[in-house]
């Protein structure tokens, strides 16, 4: 046991005032913050917005046992580091303690364990489960002194104003000196922290050997290294970190940077003026204000001036920032992060064995996706290859599941129904909302949604989204906006509303109005299940890529356009391209079933109620009442079948109800209830009417309520003009 | 090494070499502009601080002249002088050097345009002549001329307000796949963008490499530390670097 350290965190009768501890996870992009978070807590994750923002922040919550907390901790030394892991893993499972197996054998099943704890809410239970730990997993920021994306922002709200009892800085051990920048800012907190070294296997691969005891020396506050995907560690840190929170960092003493070159001096004086003023606008640690004044952070400028006594505040501030630009020759925020950034490579010197190079054989995968002449053509083949393989999936399911499901379950139903529900309406809202409700939703949701999610997250887990983005830069640039479009437009497939949500990362408005506009034309997954589950299905593949092309050129069209209209500058894109990772499956899988669950939570409910009162209008006949007044547009414009008005104002509620119902009304197969050209027609149309009611709502409340009527009013307008133009070219095709 | 579009540091360096030809400095002011304007192009090339070293090369004086004029210069705020990192021009001092660079080369164009005069020849005079020439007479000479945009050597004269922009630079957009260079500056009005690319460790001093150009339009994919980022062409044009040096 020579190879460890026992120090600092000796047991001491320390009297717990709660039992339950607040932890921030903070950390920059790219980090392994969700990884850490996702062991932790596993698919129980609630999902919140930060009030007032659409950005979101993850709570979940675990117990750790009392002997976990209070036992003394071993922590590892470097000595470990250099030998083969198993060590660690080793002294995590050698922990004397039966409590803590428990509590590793709840963690094994991870969410299930969550579930299973709802369950067994007996008094053993109870005794068992020692101190609360509460996790939020803060937004991935690069910088919280003066953040300029909107999740930092919500990032130094959150410290602000709920500060935890400690925070765990996740930090990179393969890009440790910009790391460590975030780490600088953090200690400047009066909060206690707790470093995590994270991804250490990594930096072992790049050639990079870290000195924790040095490192932990250097910034004062313990250092745990971890490998997340692995789970190696991350007891202990969890450990550690309650410990530290319940000693209120009685331990820590924090070492903070000092400015050199008088600029220390400066922030001084800045300070000790805003301590006599009285100002501390927002409940952060002075030093912090005084840099963010500097760096014109504009919400704290705010706060500032917003006091009747701020013109000696702001003078001096102006005096400051002028005296230190006009010396370093530099604008503030340069000097200011230079010197932060020289610390932190000071402090990687001290640390740091070894430069790190990128892993050759990853980079050299990440050079051919990126490359000039070669990434354009295999972004295309992935994309086409992904909605093939949806296509296929949708095509498999309804070979064989839909065909069963036909065959089997809605004979049987119906029997069941007819036999044992007495009124006749009953039986009918029962038949069309949950017979045919489901199966249409069945259909939709899982060959299309889910495979689409899952795609979607394969390509973010392993860092090809970014690429894309790289590639498509110049492009987008095109339509007045940049690479960082693309993600919001590739989220949008899944679903417009996190599509438009999404758009939150642009940084002008024009660019947020453009991407507005885009997104929602872009076909959401079910849309997409429109498009392949009808046309494609009964017809050919080659007419979804054909309504495709009219839906991109539609959207470059309408881009372009609005690029030459919309007032306003326009800013490139700056966005870290992470390494490439090899997808890991329970990651890809908790992705896409928190993305997914709303499909079942709020779609499935809808659509049962939907079929069901459609159900009963049909059967009585008051369907006619809604479809004859739009017959002349449907029927005669479009060339749709009359019934197809009442899919189509479904489907303002949710897109996939168009198809789900037409499922409804005609029984079970579309193929005998339109044509292909009625089915290319009515596809087109549903891709572009109107956006769905829920991405309304979003709209309305991100962009206000008169964009959000100039946009619907355009779509349909877009979408009946270029139907019927469809619908009279096919037929002039002599397409029936 | 790439020839890339525009290469100023080989220039450059050709100018000082020839300013070490023996100089007198009969003029405390001319002296002044001297000093500076050797000091400017010394940190053209050099990262931040120029060495009272190389300064005494450049100049062909003695290091203690150097010296006690460099502490006078720094008495009258033109440049920040620190014993054990160099010489640092102020704002002041270097909106002064830029002039002298712009009546240099104004006086550069005069001699090779009107007067015929060699290249290597119009540089000598013209460390005679910038110090003679006042604003009127570059405005006039610059009328007469046709308002040249960069003097016989190909680098651009700088403005009259003494803008940075317009001076000779190499920005990431004019570097070649996996070529390195140094960080010099961010030029952008954009204070946002600016704590942006800070936060992301785009800042000066740091060494950058070109790893991918992208196929449509020339977006960037740029190493930084270990760390890779996408950068529109847009703005890797704001980013000022300098190619690193074999010898650094």
């Amino acid at each position: 046991m020579s190879g460890h350290r026992k120090r600092k965190y000796r047991h001491r009768h320390q009297v717990l005032e709660t039992e339950s501890v607040r932890i921030a996870l903070v950390g920059q992009p790219n980090v392994g913050k969700s990884v850490i978070f996702n062991q932790w807590t596993g698919l129980g994750a609630i999902v919140s917005n930060y009030p007032g923002t659409t950005v979101e922040i993850l709570e979940g919550t675990v117990y750790l046992s009392k002997n976990d907390v209070f036992s003394p901790i071993w922590l590892p030394t470097v000595k470990d580091w250099e030998s083969p892991s198993e060590e660690i893993i080793k002294l995590e499972d050698a922990t004397p303690d039966s409590e803590g197996d428990r509590f590793r054998r709840r963690r094994g099943r991870r969410g299930f364990g969550r579930h299973f704890r709802k369950w067994k809410k007996d008094t053993e239970f109870e005794a068992e489960k020692g101190i609360r730990l509460d996790i939020v997993d803060l937004p991935g920021s690069y910088t919280i002194v003066s953040p300029t994306a909107e999740d930092e922002k919500v990032t130094l709200r959150y410290l602000q104003q709920n500060p935890p009892d400690v925070i765990i800085n996740i930090i990179d051990a393969t890009n440790l000196p910009r790391n460590l920048l975030l780490t600088l800012a953090l200690l400047e907190f009066d909060i206690p922290l707790v470093v995590c070294l994270n991804q250490i296997d990594l930096a072992q691969r790049m050639g990079i050997e870290v000195d924790i005891g040095a490192l932990e020396n250097l910034l004062g506050v313990p250092v745990i290294p971890t490998i997340a995907i692995h789970g190696k560690n991350l007891k202990l840190l969890l450990r550690v970190a309650a410990k530290t929170a319940i000693s209120k960092g009685r331990e820590q003493h924090p070492r903070r940077l000092l400015f050199p070159d008088g600029i220390e001096a400066k922030l001084r004086r800045l300070e000790q003026k805003l301590e006599n003023m009285q100002l501390c606008p927002l409940n952060l640690p002075l030093r912090i204000v005084s840099q963010q004044l500097l760096e014109e952070y504009a919400e704290c400028a705010l706060c500032i001036e917003l006091r009747h006594d701020q013109e000696e505040a702001v003078q001096l501030v102006q005096k400051v920032r002028d005296e230190i630009e006009s010396e370093f020759d530099n604008d503030v925020v340069l000097v200011l992060g230079e010197k932060r950034l020289d610390y932190a490579s000071y402090i990687t010197e001290q640390v740091q064995k070894g430069k790190g190079e990128r892993v050759p054989f990853t980079e050299r995968i990440s050079t051919v996706l990126t490359h000039r002449k070669f990434g354009l053509p295999i972004a295309l083949l992935i994309l086409i290859g992904s909605l093939l393989f949806i296509f296929a999936m949708g095509a498999i399911f309804s070979a064989t599941i839909g065909e069963f499901w036909e065959a089997f379950i809605n004979p049987m139903a119906e029997f069941l129904i007819t036999t044992y529900v007495p009124w006749p309406i009953l039986q009918i809202i029962l038949f069309y909302g949950l017979v045919l409700g489901i199966q249409g939703w069945l259909f939709i949701a899982i060959p299309y949604v889910a495979t689409f999610y899952i795609l979607l997250s394969i390509m973010e887990d392993t860092g090809y989204l970014a690429r894309i983005a790289f590639l498509l830069d110049a492009f987008m640039h095109r339509l007045g906006l940049h690479g960082r479009a693309i993600i919001p437009m590739l989220t949008g497939m899944g679903c417009n509303v996190p599509g438009v949500l999404g758009n939150r990362i642009l940084n002008t408005k024009r660019e947020r109005w453009i991407a507005g506009f885009l997104v929602v034309l872009v076909p959401c997954s079910a849309q997409l299940a429109i498009i392949l589950g009808t046309v494609a299905l009964y017809g050919s593949i080659i007419f979804a890529f054909i309504i495709y092309g009219i839906i991109l050129s539609v959207m470059i069209g309408l881009g372009a356009l609005l690029q030459h209209t919309l007032p306003g500058p326009s800013y490139g894109l700056v966005m870290e391209i992470p390494p490439l990772r090899a997808p890991r499956l329970t990651q890809i899988l908790k992705k896409t079933w928190i993305r997914f669950r709303e499909f079942v939570y709020i779609a499935l409910p809808l659509i049962i109620i939907g079929g069901a009162i459609l159900g009963v209008l049909l059967e009585f006949g008051y369907l006619y009442f809604i479809i004859n007044p739009a017959t002349p547009l449907v029927v005669g414009w479009l060339g749709l079948p009359p019934e197809a008005a009442a899919a189509l104002i479904y489907g303002i509620l949710r897109k996939e109800l168009t198809v789900e119902l037409l499922v409804v009304l005609a029984g079970g197969s579309i193929e005998t209830f339109m044509t292909i050209r009625q089915m290319f027609v009515f596809a087109i149309v549903t891709t572009i009417y109107i956006p769905c009611i829920a991405t309304i709502a979003v709209l309305g409340r991100e962009y206000g309520w008169k964009y959000t009527l100039v946009l619907a009013a355009t779509t349909i307008t877009l979408a009946l003009l270029l139907g019927g133009i469809v619908n009279w070219l096919l037929l002039g095709l002599g397409l029936p | 090494m790439n020839p890339g579009p525009r290469n100023p540091a080989g220039t450059t360096q050709e100018e000082s070499k020839s300013t070490s030809t023996a100089r007198r400095y009969d003029i405390p002011s001319a002296s002044i502009e001297e000093y500076l304007e050797a000091i400017f192009r010394l940190l053209q090339n050099k990262r931040k601080y120029a060495k009272t070293g190389e300064l005494a090369e450049v100049l062909g004086v003695k290091p203690a002249s150097v010296t006690q004029m460099v502490q006078k210069l720094a008495t009258k705020n033109y440049l920040k002088y620190e014993k054990s990192r160099g010489v640092l021009l102020t704002r002041k001092g270097r909106k002064l050097a830029l002039d002298v660079l712009r009546r240099h080369r104004i006086a550069e164009r005069l001699l090779v345009d009107l007067l015929g005069v060699s290249w290597e020849e119009a540089h000598d005079v013209a460390c005679e002549w910038e110090h003679m020439l006042t604003p009127e007479l570059c405005n006039r000479i610059l009328d007469r001329l046709d308002e040249p945009a960069t003097c016989p050597h190909g680098n651009p004269i700088p403005e009259a307000n003494g803008t940075v922009s317009s001076l000779p630079e190499l920005t990431l957009v004019d570097l070649v796949q996996n070529e390195k260079a140094v960080i010099d500056c961010i030029s952008n009005e954009n204070v946002d963008l600016l704590r942006m690319m800070a936060a992301m460790g785009m800042l000066p001093g740091e060494i950058v490499r070109i790893v991918q150009i992208s196929p449509i339009g020339d977006t960037l994919l740029i190493e930084v530390g270990t760390a890779h980022f996408a950068l529109s062409s847009k703005l890797a044009k704001c980013v000022r670097v300098h190619r690193e040096k074999d010898d650094e």
